[in-house]
């Protein structure tokens, strides 16, 4: 297990409170290293998205902080766009361009962030399409596509940047039934090549195969962390064994 | 009762003159007032949407005081302000064109920002999200991802103000510019068919507002197509 090498992100004291006074994150503490994988799992409301939206402050902590290679994250730093650029996000509703096709989807970034010019960009994007199986796909539009196919394209556009982080915001709950594998498939073979992920998920299955580290999160706070083989075949606390009852994993 | 309509005048050829020089008169207001508020409205609508109150403020506070008063008001006010001495360019007194036409630029451009804005606000947030994520800045993200998608919600509604100002044109006669109803207003004071003069301004104005309506529509159409593709 991987918890010696380095930390890539480390999250300290954070609290979120929505403006509705809801309270998403009441103080949690969490480092992720280098090369790990981490499921956030946890019953909806629980704070697990907000968490992992704060990582690349797509939610602006109230108070804690975010520390990502070294650098403490604010939103009023001119490096914010660097360093996001250096952790990819995948979204549960895909978020593709509408108006670009396939290919200028996963180059726009490339072109307009990394400044390269349209032949590499080009190239780069096509490589990573092949990667997640839909080189044949280039030039179609989003909405031509079923939804495993628009998340391949959303963790291609990802990869694109070359992040050294990937957090995925439960990336298969929009998806029918018969395309979540394939997405999974794609993530899968993701965490063997050895990327740091994040992925916040119902897929227990998927949670229990291929995570280091599983969180279990409810009302805004870390519950239990621990391996896939603890938490799930022998957790300590009740509110884990409650809400794994609850959805028949225990 | 018996209306008998007398039609006659449209047989001269000094009346149709007149009444063809006013409709082009009002085209060009409009296309003009659209054209320059349209530009000018992306000002308010993107200080609106920031969430800097030194700039939402000012910005809110010009839409509301636009929106809120008579556009004859605004019109006679701006005026007396600019109080510009008669001359001639082409023909056309730029005395009173002139304020006229900043005046409808002024009102164009705040009902039009409200457009833009309803049309930005309306392109879904996880966009924004998306291309920040990939390191993208916020004006990056304005231009390459929001705009693109927000001009399919704001043209149709674009269409809509553009028939709204072809006939707010109408107030120019005040200023004595010689749009539609000025000329119409010289007709009469020559004829006795004051009640048929002001059916054919109508119909006048129809004609140019109608086929625009339906161009919209057509290229709203082209639009969804497009996005379905």
């Amino acid at each position: 297990m991987p918890t010696q090498s380095e930390p890539i992100i480390t999250i300290d004291g954070l609290v979120k409170t929505f403006k509705n006074h809801v309270h998403a994150l009441n103080g949690v503490n969490l480092t992720i290293h280098k090369g790990e994988v981490v499921s956030i799992i946890g019953p909806s409301g629980s704070g697990k998205s907000t968490l992992l939206r704060c990582m690349n402050l797509m939610e602006v902590p109230s108070s804690g902080s975010v520390t990502f290679e070294n650098h403490v994250l604010s939103i009023h730093d001119k490096n914010i766009n660097q360093l996001r650029e250096k952790m990819g996000m995948v979204f549960q509703s895909f978020n593709l361009f509408p108006h670009l096709s396939v290919l200028q989807n996963v180059m726009l970034a490339l072109t307009l962030v990394k400044h390269l010019d349209e032949a590499k960009a080009q190239k780069i994007a096509k490589k990573r399409l092949t990667e997640v199986g839909l080189a044949d796909k280039i030039d179609s539009y989003p909405n031509q596509l079923s939804g495993g196919q628009k998340q391949r394209v959303a963790i291609a556009r990802a990869l694109a940047m070359e992040p050294d982080v990937m957090l995925f915001d439960e990336p298969t709950s929009a998806l029918d039934p018969e395309m979540v594998g394939e997405v999974l498939t794609v993530m899968r073979s993701l965490a063997e090549q050895g990327m740091t992920m994040v992925i916040v998920t119902h897929e227990m299955q998927f949670a229990k195969e291929v995570s280091d580290r599983v969180v279990f999160m409810a009302d805004g706070q870390i519950v239990e962390m621990n391996t896939p083989e603890i938490i799930f075949g022998t957790p300590k606390e009740d509110r884990t064994k409650q809400f794994l009852k609850r959805i028949n994993l225990l | 009762m018996t209306v008998l309509l007398n039609f006659s005048f449209l047989n001269n050829p000094y009346s149709i003159s007149l009444l063809l020089q006013g409709l082009g008169m009002t085209l060009v207001l409009a296309i003009l007032a659209v054209f320059l508020g349209s530009i000018l409205a992306l000002v308010p609508a993107l200080m609106r949407l920031s969430p800097i109150k030194a700039l939402s403020i000012p910005a809110t506070a010009y839409v509301e005081i636009i929106r809120g008063t008579p556009m004859l008001v605004q019109v006679l006010l701006i005026y007396q302000l600019l109080n510009i001495p008669l001359f001639l360019i082409g023909g056309i007194d730029m005395g009173s064109f002139v304020p006229g036409l900043v005046a409808l630029v002024i009102n164009s451009s705040a009902y039009v920002s409200e457009i833009i804005r309803g049309g930005i606000l309306a392109v879904d947030r996880g966009q924004t999200e998306a291309a920040r994520s990939l390191g993208l800045t916020q004006t990056q993200t304005m231009q390459h991802i929001i705009l693109p998608q927000a001009i399919k919600n704001i043209f149709p509604a674009l269409g809509n103000e553009f028939v709204t100002i072809i006939k707010e044109t109408s107030i120019f006669m005040y200023l004595g510019v010689a749009e539609l109803m000025y000329q119409v207003g010289i007709l009469k004071a020559s004829s006795p068919a004051v009640t048929e003069l002001y059916i054919t301004a109508g119909i006048l104005y129809l004609i140019l507002t109608y086929p625009l309506s339906k161009l919209m529509n057509f290229i709203e159409r082209r639009l969804r197509h497009a996005d379905a593709k």
